[in-house]
């Protein structure tokens, strides 16, 4: 009895492998399914014989067929449908599976993985879910990535740089950003992540935005995201910014099925987000520019005339120069196509899934590996996920769930600039791989630039958790998840001995090459444990439900920074141990815990199909904050009405479904808060004063420091017309109050900065789903789904009632009635022919006077730079076995200034590269008219800064359209036995973008680029 | 099926011990320490002190680059930015007035806190006591450094004319706030009240590595006083000091000053107080070991043959000029002996060499001539240089300004001489050290600016005369 599980799952992984014995008085079932709402075919249904472990799944045009005996059972279901039962009478059976409404009178052992996906907050809320068949097959390593365009108001930007995590945000920021100097852009970027991004969550269980990355997308049966305050008050303190619920795949019950997934491609260059300078130009530039340090110049006839001038051997120099510069001119290196490259893309996954009546189990292993863009940058991971489930009674069932995850990431050599930044820098009549000294850095030939570092970085994953669901009583049912999720990251970095840097540090040769050794281990626990209620009297039904969750984090993490490799061995055990002073051995660790503990209870109601009432109410606690702050409480309500329920609808009957909801909740964030910024906090810092470990005040604390509050309104509204049409709109609003900001305070005292709520924020949108059949016919079939959000962001008040000056310009950072976004910018007027300088245009229509500084009403706004609407489009078109689908995201009413630091702005900087069009855009001499860029000899002070600002010649639109993925697919049903189905695949990702931007890259605004484009060609093959 | 119950039961359990157990929510940071009174013995009182000497700046070469203790090599054009600070632009000028402006009242702030945890350490043994002292006495020395350094970069010169100008602020509380800066006159006096409370602190024969000390604390006065016109006080001030501290005549060698720069040894006369830091002493010069330093030293300081500090202080070394010729240059030597080396070094913040100075200047100011003249002389019989002095009593101030830029060059103490007697300053260009710019002895720029988040947060604060429009 005790082994009896293990044991079937022995037996069902063989039975894959072995044939069954098959009954002689059988004849050949067929049939079609399709649903009863749309009449669509249904593709990968279960149909199987009751108490046997023979079935079959409808294939591509939802036929099925099966040997069976007069008088069998037949169980057929389809996630999201109700399960049917049917007697067999005949030898063809076409069945009609009804869709799975929200029925509280079902008492069926189904249990979700998840006990906080109560089907009572989908009735009011906004919870928009993901078919994952829709992104499942696509090349890509990151679930964040595909995320992409699959729901409005989910927005995920993607950065060009391989293996770095997309940011995803759920309708908004919610929080304002760090400003100001002094704080560096790693820094802003995750506490900008730590305080606006959702909430993960896997079956049931809490997990961390980097486990989450680590998911196999072949292993995801279901991504729902909760956007609103009815959804997330579940969640508490956690699931301010709304919530991603992620649904892992399980077995499911019926015959065995081995499935073997194959994906190979190539993975493109894309293109540059700048185009530079080219030789001629480049060279024509440096002498317009008269610096003395690029051969443009000192090879040209101009320097030897002003500085050789009463040479014997001018003739001859100036000639020699010319022979120099005209050799230069041959050279041509495209230094984009030196340091992309061509990379490969790989993966596999293979799955196996069966189950009897009480036990059930899903087994996959995924493997993928990407090349990076540039040398030395790749990624690969691996992934493993075994589910078990097991029918204890007819009351009990239990699942166990252990995954485990691998990613190692490596990061491109560089010392100087990294490859992404060093296209942009380097000169095109330099040459790569060689040792001549080069113009663009001074005494540092091309090798001394590259191969000077290596990075490499891994994490791994391993999670255990466990589900208990009791049916206690026929309306009484108790379910639990506890979960343990371990994620290990390591990061190595290592400057060789031989970096050129290391080379001329003037450190001793014993102490010179340096290694970087981090691991960090984060253990998170998370139990929730909810007790629910359900009854019916009448056309009444009653849902009530209670839970207590629990969720504790430790980080621990230990790093070494060591210096003096030895002269054949770059690892961290090559660290010399007795170097003293300032290259010594130097050690890190620190070791946090934090845990919360909350407690909800939340009620539904429906009356007679037509009236939901929803209302949940959580009180949360937190242990990073003392215990008199700690407690916050949330609660939410929700009201639905579903009027295509009424008698008096049915003239209208072509509408089939409509249904008004609305729902408003409070909740509150602690993202942003610890201890040390509202009580006073010391701690130990790493120095060491005459053998005295420092002590100090980690902050200027704020001991009125409150959580910021959100209130959250959503309207919406659901249709469905003529059967084949869905739509849903979405209108919300969400206000933050008591914002969190660290303000700069005036650093006499002490400090630089204070964690003050400053004020509130609001959100406030449109989204729009429509998902339509827009042909059927025995052949041919066009599917298409459109998603559009709009989003505006808005600072409300500002408690100080001033706008904010936080990066010391003259234009405030937040204002009230300003979105957190906005770019402020001068109107130019172009450049002056007679002296080179910029003219600007102040706000009364007067030429600005460039000497003098700039006050605040001379700066106007110039747009947003979060784009407010974004979307997708996907379209599915099958005909026969074919299939081809497309998916397009788009992005469209943002700005963004373009990368200013591929223009020259000083003379001193000629010998690096400039962007194309430059030297017949610059100023250089008296008369030179309608010129783009000023002179380069500005002096500093205030002209220099004023050139410093954006203008609305620097800033452009970023609005683009990307199709994000294109797919040819061909099916096919073998009717063999050992290989059931298969199906090859084409695809192209990333492959088109357009857009008007010029800055760079529109969707990420920064010169890495874009998302690599990749060409792959699968296979799916089921036995 | 009852064994199904059992296991239902064992699972109850199960999760309700978890739940039990784990709810706890008081849980403390592992390397954080909550609550203001958390300094509250003597050896968590050493680690917040050890906090305040890391956290006071420490390296003052930028002010050699600002005044004319060197001259720039031609490699400075690939560090156009440097060479803009030693040209003395104004931007340049500003982002390191930010950086020292925030360390030293990160210092002053860290002071406070440990002057406020002592408070609450109750001690009883006399040793405990001792250290009690020495621990306030130190932190109080440190407080009135950080006081002293900021007006002497960004307060005017003291005169009895100006004694009521903007001096800096003076913070003692823990908490944000916008304050005035206090006149130049309460400021001097506020120094000098928390040196003579050190002084008093501090028990006479203390004298440890890396620590300040009475000595420190009488030689902090003397400086003080000189800096307030107060000569007779800063001559009384500097006997003491070198009444305590001889350096005798007695190194027939150079040894023990040769030793003061490899060693910051508390035993050596030469040191009053030096800092522990683990960094080198060069990195604000130092281009790379094949090319040679940013900067060399001026070639107008230049050494007697028989002169002890000659080879210490100077390295002599063949130098690639930029049209290829090979000069032969030197490169500051002090705390190192192979300049293509960038090792660590501990820095002499206080030698006992500049109480002779202030001797010689006060007595000077005070009229004394031949006084100074002896006072000189012994100094360069100490040094071993064979230097003749000045019989004209005008030009003797001008000679020792001159031997103690000789004695200081690279150390920062120019740039305040200088500012002190509003003397002009000539910067040379970096390709042929011709004149290229001189700084007038009046020119605003000898104050640095109230750093711009200073400004834009303190609604109270008085910017310096002349960066009003810049900053």
């Amino acid at each position: 009895m005790k082994n009896r599980p293990l044991l079937l799952l022995f037996i069902v992984i063989l039975s894959v492998f072995t044939t069954h014995a098959q009954d002689k008085k059988t004849f050949l079932l067929q049939g079609e399914i399709s649903s009863a709402l749309s009449g669509e075919k249904l593709i990968g249904v279960t149909v199987l014989l009751k108490n046997k472990l023979q079935g079959t799944t409808s294939d591509f045009y939802g036929k099925y067929q099966l040997e069976v005996k007069k008088g069998d059972l037949l169980i057929v279901r389809y996630l999201g449908f109700k399960t049917q039962r049917i007697l067999v009478k005949s030898a063809v059976l076409n069945i009609v599976l009804k869709e799975d409404a929200v029925d509280l009178n079902t008492v069926v052992l189904h249990f979700k993985a998840n006990i906080n996906d109560l089907d009572t907050r989908k009735a009011t809320g906004a919870v928009a879910t993901i078919d994952t068949k829709k992104i499942n097959n696509v090349a890509s390593m990151s679930v964040g990535e595909l995320l992409q365009g699959q729901v409005a108001g989910l927005v995920v930007i993607n950065n060009g740089e391989l293996g770095k995590a997309p940011k995803i945000r759920i309708r908004g920021t919610s929080t304002l950003s760090i400003k100001g100097k002094g704080v560096n852009s790693t820094n802003k970027e995750a506490y900008d992540n730590r305080a606006n991004q959702p909430l993960y969550v896997f079956d049931g269980q809490i997990i961390s935005p980097e486990a989450f990355a680590l998911i196999s997308i072949n292993d995801i049966e279901e991504i729902k995201v909760l956007k609103d305050a009815s959804a997330n008050a579940l969640y508490g303190i956690k699931a301010a910014n709304g919530v991603i619920e992620i649904t892992g795949k399980r077995g499911t019950k019926g015959v065995s099925q081995f499935q073997y997934r194959f994906h190979q491609g190539l993975t493109l260059r894309g293109s540059p987000g700048v185009t530079m300078m080219k030789t001629a130009e480049k060279l024509a530039f440096e002498q317009q520019s008269k610096n003395r340090n690029t051969p443009g110049y000192y090879y040209s006839e101009g320097y030897f005339k002003q500085y050789y001038k009463n040479s014997p051997d001018l003739a001859s120099l100036i000639e020699n120069g010319r022979v120099k510069l005209d050799s230069l001119k041959n050279i041509e290196t495209d230094w984009f196509r030196e340091l992309t490259k061509i990379s490969s893309y790989q993966s596999h996954n293979i799955t196996a899934t069966g189950g009897s009546d009480e036990t059930r189990f899903y087994i996959s292993g995924n493997f993928g590996k990407q090349g990076g863009k540039f040398n030395g940058n790749s990624t690969e991971s691996f992934s493993t996920r075994v589910n078990f489930e097991h029918q204890f009674s007819k009351k009990v069932i239990g699942m166990i769930t252990i995954g485990s995850g691998f990613v190692r990431t490596k990061t491109p050599s560089s010392s100087l600039g990294n490859p992404a930044s060093l296209l942009y820098q380097l000169n095109p009549y330099e040459t790569p791989y060689s040792d001549a000294k080069l113009t663009s850095f001074p005494r540092v030939s091309f090798n001394n630039l590259i191969n000077q570092y290596s990075g490499k970085s891994t994490s791994k994953r391993f999670n255990i958790s466990t589900n208990f669901y009791w049916n206690i009583l026929p309306d009484l049912k108790l379910s639990s998840v506890v979960g343990l999720d371990n994620m290990v990251s390591e990061s190595l970095g290592i400057t060789p001995k031989t970096a050129y840097t290391e080379v001329t540090s003037g450190i001793p040769e014993t102490e010179r090459g340096k290694v970087t050794k981090n691991k960090g281990v984060n253990t998170s626990i998370s139990t929730n444990t909810r007790l629910n209620y359900q009854k019916s009297f009448g056309s009444h039904q009653l849902f009530l439900s209670a839970n207590v969750d629990y969720f504790k984090s430790m980080i621990d993490n230990i790093g070494i920074t060591g210096y003096g490799l030895p002269s054949k061995m770059n690892s961290a055990a090559g660290i010399n141990q007795n170097i003293t002073g300032r290259r010594r051995v130097r050690s890190t660790a620190t070791n946090r815990s934090q845990a919360q503990l909350g407690m909800g209870v939340s009620l539904g109601y429906n009356w007679d199909s037509k009236y939901d009432f929803y209302a949940s109410y959580k009180k949360d606690g937190s242990s990073l904050l003392p215990a008199n702050k700690r407690w916050n409480s949330f609660w939410a309500t929700g009201l639905a009405y579903t009027v295509s329920a009424e008698d008096f609808w049915s003239p209208y009957a072509f509408v089939s479904s409509l249904k008004l909801r609305a729902s408003y909740g409070v909740t509150a964030s602690l993202a942003g808060i610890d201890a040390s910024l509202v009580v006073p906090t010391y701690t130990y810092g790493t120095t060491s004063y005459a053998g005295n470990r420092e002590f100090y005040l980690m902050n200027l604390f704020n001991e009125k420091l409150k959580p910021e509050q959100s209130k959250s309104l959503n309207l919406g509204l659901d249709l469905s017309i003529l059967k084949n049409t869905n739509i849903g709109l979405s209108l919300y609003r969400r206000v933050t109050s008591e914002v969190l900001l660290t303000m700069p305070i005036a650093p006499s005292n002490g400090f630089g900065s204070l964690l003050k709520n400053i004020g509130s924020l609001e959100n406030k949108g449109l989204e729009l789903t429509i998902s339509s059949t827009l042909l059927t016919t025995d052949n041919f079939k066009w599917n298409t789904s459109f998603n559009a959000s709009y989003n505006k962001n808005t600072v409300l008040k500002l408690y100080g009632d001033k706008p904010l000056y936080l990066s010391g310009n003259p234009y405030p950072d937040y204002q009230e009635g300003e979105s957190v976004a906005v770019i402020y910018g001068l109107k130019t007027l172009g450049i002056h022919p007679a002296d080179g300088l910029p003219r600007f245009l102040s706000s009364d229509g007067k030429e600005l006077s460039i000497y003098n500084k700039l006050k605040e009403n001379d700066f106007s706004v110039l747009g947003v730079s979060t784009p407010p609407v974004t979307g997708g489009w996907y379209h599915q078109l099958r005909y026969k076995a074919f299939e081809c689908s497309v998916s397009l995201y788009f992005s469209t009413g943002g700005k963004a200034v373009y990368q200013n630091n591929t223009v020259i702005r000083h003379a001193d900087h000629v010998n690096k590269n400039g962007v194309q069009g430059q030297l017949a855009e610059t100023w250089f001499m008296l008369g030179d008219e309608g010129k783009i860029y000023p002179k380069l000899n500005v002096a500093s002070g205030e002209i220099y800064l004023n050139q410093s600002y954006a203008t609305d010649r620097t800033v452009g639109k970023t609005d683009y359209i990307r199709v994000n993925n294109i797919r040819l697919s061909y099916h096919l049903d073998t009717g063999l036995k050992f290989l059931k189905k298969c199906s090859i695949n084409l695809q192209g990702k990333n492959l088109f973008t357009l857009s008007n931007f010029s800055g760079a890259d529109p969707e990420a605004a920064n010169l890495i680029g874009a998302v690599q484009p990749i060409v792959s060609a699968g296979i799916n093959l089921t036995f | 099926m009852k064994k199904r119950s059992i296991k239902i039961k064992l699972w109850g359990l199960i999760s309700a011990l978890l739940l039990v157990n784990a709810c706890s929510l008081e849980i403390p940071i592992e390397d954080q320490i909550t609550g203001i009174d958390a300094i509250d013995n003597l050896p968590i009182a050493k680690e917040a002190l050890a906090a305040v000497y890391l956290s006071i700046p420490k390296n003052k070469l930028m002010f050699s680059k600002l005044a004319d203790d060197f001259y720039p090599s031609y490699h400075l054009r690939d560090y156009m930015d440097d060479y803009r600070l030693y040209q003395w632009s104004i931007s340049n000028i500003a982002l390191e007035s930010n950086v020292l402006w925030t360390e030293y009242y990160s210092t002053i702030m860290k002071a406070n806190v440990l002057l406020q945890g002592l408070e609450n350490i109750r001690v009883s043994s006399e040793k405990e006591q001792r250290e009690y002292r020495i621990i306030k006495a130190e932190t109080i020395t440190l407080k009135a450094i950080s006081y002293y350094e900021l007006l002497q970069i960004y307060a005017p010169t003291y005169t009895a004319d100006n004694a009521s100008l903007d001096g800096i602020i003076l913070k003692n509380e823990l908490k944000s706030q916008e304050l005035k800066r206090s006149s130049l006159d309460l400021c001097y006096k506020e120094v000098n009240r928390l040196l003579l409370d050190a002084a008093a602190l501090f028990p006479e024969n203390y004298n440890t590595k890396f620590h300040l000390s009475q000595r420190a604390a009488y030689a902090l006065l003397s400086k003080v006083n000189l800096d307030c016109k107060k000569y007779t006080a800063a001559l009384d001030y500097a006997s003491e000091v070198l009444q305590q501290v001889p350096l005798s005549l007695s190194d027939k060698s150079g040894s023990v000053y040769s030793a003061a720069w490899e060693q910051a040894l508390s035993s050596n006369p030469e040191i009053l107080f030096s800092y522990e830091q683990f960094s080198s002493y060069y990195t604000r010069i130092f281009n790379s070991s094949e090319l040679g330093d940013y900067y060399i030293v001026n070639p107008h300081i230049a050494f007697d043959a028989t002169d002890y500090r000659k080879d210490v202080c100077l390295l002599k070394s063949d130098f690639r000029e930029i049209d290829g010729n090979i000069i032969n240059v030197s490169f500051l030597g002090k705390y190192r002996k192979d300049y293509t080396l960038s090792s660590d070094a501990n820095i002499l913040a206080l030698r006992t060499a500049e109480m002779y100075f202030i001797q010689a200047e006060s007595q000077i100011a005070l009229g004394q001539y031949s006084a100074a003249r002896t006072t000189l002389q012994y100094f360069l019989k100490l040094r071993n240089s064979s230097r003749v002095i000045t019989i004209d009593d005008a030009l003797l101030l001008g000679e020792v300004l001159q031997e103690k830029q000789r004695e200081f060059f690279g150390e920062g103490l120019r740039y305040f001489d200088l500012k002190r007697y509003q003397k002009n300053l000539i910067k040379v260009h970096y390709r042929d050290h011709k004149k290229e710019n001189t700084i007038e002895g009046t020119d605003f720029r000898w104050c640095f600016p109230i750093p711009k988040s200073e400004m834009r947060n303190n609604h109270q604060i008085q910017q310096n005369p002349g960066w009003i429009p810049y900053i």
